[in-house]
């Protein structure tokens, strides 16, 4: 007895759908896509959480004489400097930037112009102070692979997806395998629940009710969205079965959170199942105990980015990533009375590639004191006549530099009087 | 009780009292965003001067108002000539001087002349219908000199016989920018970064005063109102019962039962039907998970560190006790994983459960924040002293009001030693707190949950109460233009630079309140007992003088303008000020609308630049206005009921087209479509929702099974292992829900369903006495069924047959006979396995007439007699011959069937009558199912009636379909349901699901270990068929979504 569905029966079974009266409108769509083969770049946001002190990593502050102390580490040891590149003698730094300082572009004096962790946060990673739009990542996933299974991945951190596309959370690596093969058995992986050629044969028969209900001119657009977003959902799935091949076993799971959240990045990009990831890492709000709470979380984001870009190398896919690290805002330069540094609104961010052209570059927009300062756009010197660098600047020359600026999506989402600055040139 | 005034006056919103005008320079934060980088005002007039253009004359700076000379009025009518704005004889010169840069001066008097009387008219339309309703109720709290929005290009004068000279502060604001009076019509609404919110509902005759006046003033003179589409207009709304049936799965976790949808006959019916739901665990649950998706206290359940009640530490010295004692027992680890754990989940969901108990109850919702008491279950009570008789059992699920009894202060008279490994052994102690519960805001877990420091002071706390319980997010406040500079100010920022006091002048009061509260939450924890201050505030600072219990160099505690009368109980006054502003029954119902609406309430839109910034604006409008209003019958008491009665706010909710809308009557305007996003139904179920809805269905959850190592015993997929993954929340990183579906989301429907679907149909199909969901049929029915019948089949011989007899009707044509053995079992002890001999068959007719008999023997030599297959292609019966009993003869089946062919000449009822024996494995039964088939499926025969009912059934059971038997979709799922079938029949062997190939999991402790063989026989190929249809509707975007 032949136990394997043939084309024939399938083929049968569709003719009677089609044959169904109220099927004759149904679009002929492709209703087992195959995922795209993506061969773009990878894009990876590093959001840490609670602002960081760019003073003491990336910014790197002496200390003035008969002003308040800015940095405690600076009352007995210097700032440090690598290619063009500054950075603080503390925690995991000088490994850091002597190994990754010619794929590294600094730029400091990013003004946010708030001090709301909420508005910084929507700011740094949105291009604007006004809730709406898109995550960078949202806007790089939507415009180059959305329909990559897993496109946008996110781990937490600003998420907004502007409904472009849906972003999918990985918490639990251990528990994905079941649900990258919802069919395999969890005691037996050699059987399914129901025989393969049988669960096809349903799913044509879903997505095709699902395309029935969703031609349905009444649908209101909560209902619509909702969906066309399962329908996509689940036509990009078959692409999960090749991310689950790559799963590694548990005793090569990383155990840092941080660092597992690179691990499965890495993997979901090598899988061709995702081409857009946020990372998190926090506890960088350090308004008491600075020095002991705030050099720990800077250690761990640098030797997590680290392990990113060694993973990304051992996995062959270092070549095509491109990371965006960055905060809410920065800390005050200066202690409190709890020995803590609170919110400053100006702050850094850092754009890794591996071999890229503008490596080893510090764009330097702030003074001895961590106050913006003019640059000029074109030479990125500092320039009375030149304009601070805002949230929107960074977001405008990324969207440049990632292929996003100048399609419909992009246009969907202006950033107002966003002046070009050469960061990447 | 004495409330003193504050130095300064600010409201987030305008409800506080308003202060006598203050003609000073600002010197406090604002509240709005400035729209021109200028400096503060001075008095009110000159702040009119300063909204002027550059152009402006002299003029401008008069700071008096008076009555106009002729010139002046003069020039004020030529300039109104020239500008469609109008002024009045009543005008200020300064206003006039607005006037004339806004106008040309070579206007005609004659034309300025005709026009006079306009703007007299135009005048008093605003004293009369906007000064006192909008600017003086409204505006004039935050837009006046000093006050907030003092800053700000639009600044009022306060009091009465204001009029005219308001009426050119708005003129000249109108006027002074491109589009100002839309600007300033947004704002009113929220929109554009309004710091004070919405004022104005869009619909409210205030707002259409001001809509009216606005436009006259910049020379329209119609009003637009009556072109305006409404956001629900060609709308649909769920009916009652599709709505009912939502609500039911959404806040009762459960389907509604018959007898509640047939008393839905009216809206009060509906209202009431509504309500009704609201009792049991289902509601219970709901009220707890919707509470803790604001609050997130549910974070130490999840991972967070308790810190408030740590059994290290040596505040509550019944748990320092039972830690002691434990160690001293080496029986830490029972300790953490027994009697902590349920502890832990006391204090975590105390502020759940005493919303939950407030509302069940029907007391007035304003308890969760003044109750003096607090909900703990027997773990939590045992360490508050609480008497613990009031619990009926230790079931740490159970939790009842009791009073926090069991805390001490550290002062003189406690003593205590730190041991290493054994904890804190307390050998004297003062007497216990008497706790000053106002309810949740000195809840341990709220407190704990947004912990604070010394240089936090409370903020946090004051945040979250500000954002929970007012509705009103302070760090929005904070979304404008920060200058660095001025973030470098080293003078006491957060009391004295805009920059800092636009947010802190609302929040420090309030975080003063909660002064007697330290970092985790513990009341007055400092040495001494007397305050919660930080050590190093009190001995470092040179700010702390003896007895006080907040900082100096901060407002004082209080809200708003009000200074709290008492230290002591400052939280609890300010629970009563809370509870008393409008502005809590306005948070009452946004703590509640992502409950049921799944969404969030919308945002009032803040870049005016948007291309769909309008309708934005009005989908937030509709929506405030909504808000609005429910808030002020929530307060009064809703339909005439009691007031703040949180279930009569939930049935308006769930009763209101924003939960309702359905489908678009018409086809709808791309505006209609923005401001609809996100209402109405298509609203994802939550991982609870869902595994709530599939228990109602199929009587289990997936996965479930017993989990010693969970606190309640209880392991279920969705919600221990997929939550996340489902869009759930843990309350500690991630603390939002998903709301849309993505792969990965999907991928978990679909393995739910794939896991469950097997189990779900052999359990009802073999339900005893009667299956739940499949009722329209039974496992033998198949779409080519006329009439399908199972027998019990007892005799052991030809001597002893059992007779079945199945009557059937019967169109004419050829038809076919089926007998198959229903149950083969194999018994491994007696390596046997059990046979049915079928000796005779019949077909009669109405009258007793032989239409067909045939002797078992003769089966397998009439023409088109067909037996079925085993894998291996061999026959699985045979014609039977017993060599040492001859009269033993028949036809054998050792699983599997035969059919024959019979032609209907006469249509009518006829009778199957199948005569037949059983052998082996003695007293285990052996049933057979007789049936009358048509040849091909599509014949509406009663099969397929059957089915097609069946099919409607799990529609509406499942997806909430009300369809037809011969609707497309049903045809659709017949269509699968045929296909599986006849797949099945190919392909599978006759039982719900290939062991070789296929799993199937049954929520049976070791089920495999019993015999199920005649639960999972399929002779019909139907189970398997059913299992996969169930797949097909438990992935279905209706069953995903409600």
């Amino acid at each position: 007895m032949a136990r394997t569905m043939k084309r024939r029966d399938l083929l049968a079974s569709l003719n009677k759908i089609a044959a169904t009266s109220a099927l004759a409108s149904m679009p002929t769509g492709k209703l087992f896509a195959a995922p795209e083969d993506y061969t773009g770049r990878f894009f990876v946001t590093v959001q840490a959480e609670g602002a960081w002190d760019t003073a003491s990593f990336c910014d790197p502050k002496a200390n003035i004489s008969d002003e308040r102390i800015i940095n405690n580490w600076a009352q007995t040891a210097d700032i440090q400097t690598v290619g063009n590149l500054r950075y603080a003698p503390v925690a995991n730094n000088q490994a850091f930037f002597e190994k990754h300082y010619r794929n590294m572009l600094v730029i400091n004096g990013i003004d946010s112009q708030t001090n709301s962790h909420t508005t910084g946060v929507l700011h740094n990673w949105s291009g604007r102070n006004s809730a709406g739009f898109p995550s960078l990542t949202a806007l790089f996933a939507a415009t180059h692979a959305p329909n990559l299974p897993l496109s946008y991945l996110n781990y937490g951190g600003y998420a907004e997806t502007a409904r472009l596309i849906r972003y999918t959370r990985l918490n639990d690596v251990r528990a994905l395998l079941s649900v990258l093969t919802p069919n395999v058995l969890p005691w037996d992986r050699e059987s399914t629940f129901q025989h393969p050629d049988m669960l096809a044969l349903i799913k044509e028969h879903q997505q095709a009710r699902l395309n029935r209900l969703r031609s349905n001119e009444n649908n209101l657009p909560r209902t619509q969205y909702a969906m066309d977003a399962y329908y996509s959902a689940r036509e990009n799935a078959d692409g999960l079965a090749d991310f689950a091949a790559v799963i590694p076993a548990d005793d090569e799971l990383q155990d840092n959170r941080f660092m597992q959240q690179m691990q499965i990045t890495t993997l979901a990009f090598k899988a061709g199942v995702a081409c857009s990831a946020d990372v998190v890492l926090g506890g960088f709000d350090t308004h008491s105990d600075h020095d002991n709470e705030q050099m720990p979380r800077l250690a761990e984001l640098t030797t997590g980015i680290d392990y990113l870009w060694d993973y990304a190398e051992e996995q062959g896919i270092a070549d095509r990533l491109t990371v965006l690290i960055a905060s809410d805002f920065a800390r005050t330069p200066w202690y409190n009375s709890s020995n803590g540094k609170d919110h400053w609104s100006v702050g850094s961010a850092i754009v890794m590639e591996k071999n890229a052209s503008w490596g080893n570059r510090m764009v330097q927009a702030t003074d001895e004191q961590q106050n913006a300062l003019k640059v000029n756009p074109a030479s990125l010197a500092q320039s009375d006549a030149g304009s601070i660098i805002y949230p929107k600047h960074i977001h405008q020359a990324m969207r440049n530099y990632l292929g996003i600026a100048g399609g419909a999506i992009d246009d969907a989402f202006p950033l107002s009087d966003a002046a070009s600055f050469s960061f990447f040139s | 009780m004495t409330y003193t005034l504050l130095g300064r006056a600010f409201s987030h919103r305008g409800w506080l009292l308003a202060l006598p005008l203050t003609l000073v320079a600002c010197g406090g934060g604002g509240g709005d965003q400035p729209e021109t980088p200028q400096g503060n005002s001075g008095t009110s007039v000159a702040t009119a001067s300063s909204m002027s253009s550059p152009s402006s004359s002299p003029a401008a700076s008069v700071s008096s108002i008076g009555s106009l000379s002729s010139t002046s009025e003069a020039q004020s009518l030529s300039s109104l000539a020239a500008s469609s704005a109008m002024t009045s004889s009543a005008m200020t010169s300064s206003a006039i001087s607005s006037s004339l840069a806004a106008s040309s001066a070579s206007q005609s008097l004659a034309s300025s002349s005709a026009q006079s009387s306009n703007s007299q008219s135009l005048l008093e339309l605003y004293k009369t219908t906007v000064e006192n309703p909008v600017t003086q109720d409204k505006c004039v709290i935050c837009h006046r000199a000093g006050g907030p929005s003092g800053h700000t290009r639009l600044v009022f004068n306060t009091g009465t016989d204001q009029g005219d000279s308001n009426f050119v502060v708005l003129q000249n604001f109108v006027l002074d920018s491109d589009a100002g009076g839309e600007l300033l019509l947004t704002k009113v609404r929220g929109g554009a970064t309004h710091q004070g919110g919405a004022v104005l509902s869009g619909s409210s005759g205030e707002y259409l005063a001001l809509e009216t006046v606005l436009q006259q003033m910049q020379g329209g003179s119609q009003s637009s109102a009556a072109e305006k589409v409404g956001l629900f207009d060609n709308v649909a709304l769920q009916g009652y019962e599709q709505t009912l049936r939502r609500a039911a799965l959404i806040v009762a976790g459960r389907l509604p039962t018959e007898q509640e949808l047939a008393s839905v006959n009216d809206e009060a019916s509906f209202k009431q039907a509504l309500r009704s739901l609201m009792t049991g665990s289902g509601f219970h649950q709901f009220l707890v998970r919707a509470a803790n998706d604001r609050l997130l206290t549910d974070a130490f359940n999840q991972g967070l560190n308790l810190d408030v009640l740590e059994p290290n530490a040596s505040f509550y010295p019944t748990l320092a006790g039972l830690f002691v004692t434990a160690n001293q027992n080496d029986m830490r680890g029972d300790f953490y994983g027994d009697f902590y754990a349920k502890l832990r989940h006391g204090v975590a969901h105390a502020p759940l459960e005493l919303i939950a108990y407030v509302a069940e109850n029907d007391l007035p919702y304003t308890e969760i924040l003044t109750a003096n008491y607090t909900l703990a279950n027997p773990q939590l009570a045992q360490v508050y002293n609480a008497d613990l008789s009031v619990f009926a059992s230790d079931d740490y699920r159970e939790f009842k009001p009791v009073q926090n009894r069991g805390q001490i202060l550290h002062n003189n008279q406690f003593d205590a030693e730190f041991i290493e490994g054994i904890g804190s052994v307390i050998s004297s102690h003062g007497d216990f707190v008497a706790y000053p519960h106002a309810g949740i805001l000195n809840e341990p877990a709220f407190l704990n949950r947004y912990p604070t420091t010394d240089t936090n002071r409370n903020r946090a706390r004051a945040r979250w109460a500000y954002y929970h319980f007012l509705g009103v997010d302070i760090e929005k406040s904070a979304a404008r233009t920060n200058d660095p500079e001025a973030l470098a100010d080293t003078n006491n920022p957060t009391l004295n630079n805009p920059n800092c006091t636009v947010c802190h002048i609302t929040m420090d009061p309030v975080a003063g309140a909660f002064q007697n509260y330290g970092d985790e939450g513990i009341y007055r924890n400092s040495w001494g007992g007397l305050d919660a201050l930080p050590r190093p505030y009190k001995q470092d600072s040179g700010l702390y003088s003896q007895g006080d219990t907040w900082y100096a160099d901060m407002l004082a505690p209080g809200f708003a303008d009000i200074t709290a009368p008492d230290n002591r109980n400052s939280l609890q006054w300010l629970a009563q000020q809370i509870v008393a502003d409008p502005r809590f029954n306005q948070a009452a119902v946004k703590f509640w609308w992502p409950a049921i609406m799944a969404e969030d309430l919308l945002e009032a839109p803040e870049a005016i630049e948007d291309a769909d910034y309008q309708d934005k604006l009005a989908a937030f409008d509709a929506q405030n206005t909504f808000v609005l209003d429910l808030a002020t019958s929530f307060g009064a008491g809703i339909n005439g009921g009691s007031a703040h009665n949180l279930k009569d706010l939930l049935v308006e909710l769930l009763a209101s087209p924003w939960f309702r809308a359905s489908a678009a009557e018409t086809a709808l305007a791309s505006s209609q479509q923005t401001q609809l996003a996100g209402i109405g139904a298509g609203r994802l179920l939550t991982p609870e929702e869902l595994e709530a809805k599939t228990t109602a269905l199929i009587g289990y959850a997936w996965g479930e099974s017993e989990a010693p190592w969970l606190l309640d015993n209880r392991y279920t997929n969705l919600m221990n292992r997929y939550l996340i993954y489902y869009g759930g929340m843990d309350s500690v990183g991630i603390t939002a829900r998903a709301r849309e579906l993505n792969t990965l989301m999907a991928n978990v429907a679909l393995t739910q369903a794939t896991s469950v679907a097997c189990g779900a149909v052999v359990m009802d199909m073999n339900r005893d006495p009667m299956p739940s969901i499949f009722t329209e049929i039974d496992r033998y029915d198949t779409p080519v069924s006329h009439e399908a019948e199972l027998a019990a089949v007892t005799g052991t011989d030809n001597a002893s047959v059992s007779i079945a007899e199945m009557p059937v009707t019967l169109p004419v044509g050829e038809q076919r006979i089926s007998v198959q053995f229903a149950n083969p079992h194999w018994d491994g002890d007696l390596q046997e396995g059990t046979n049915l001999i079928i000796t005779r068959l019949r077909l009669l007719g109405a009258g007793g007439s032989e239409v067909l008999a045939l002797n078992g023997e003769d089966f397998q030599t009439t023409e088109g007699f067909t037996v079925t297959q085993n894998a291996n292609g061999g026959n699985t019966g045979s014609r039977f011959y017993d060599q040492a009993l001859a009269r033993n003869a028949g036809y054998i089946l050792w699983n599997g069937g035969i059919t024959l062919p019979v032609s209907i000449a006469t249509a009518g009822n006829y009778t199957l009558e199948v005569t037949a024996w059983r052998r082996n494995v003695p007293d285990y039964p052996v049933n057979m199912v007789l049936a009358v088939n048509a040849n091909e499926p599509y014949g509406a025969n009663q099969g397929e009636l059957r089915i097609r009912q069946q099919l409607v059934s799990l529609h509406n059971r499942f997806l909430g379909q009300l369809l037809a038997t011969d609707s497309p979709e049903i045809d659709a799922s017949y269509n699968l349901l045929v296909d599986t079938w006849q797949w099945r029949q190919a392909n599978m062997p006759q039982r719900a699901y290939d062991w070789e190939t296929e799993g199937c999991d049954i929520p049976v402790p070791n089920w495999w270990q019993q015999d199920w063989t005649n639960d999972l026989a399929d002779s019909s190929y139907m189970q398997g068929s059913w299992i996969s249809v169930l797949i097909y509707l438990m992935t279905d975007y209706h069953y995903l979504h409600e």
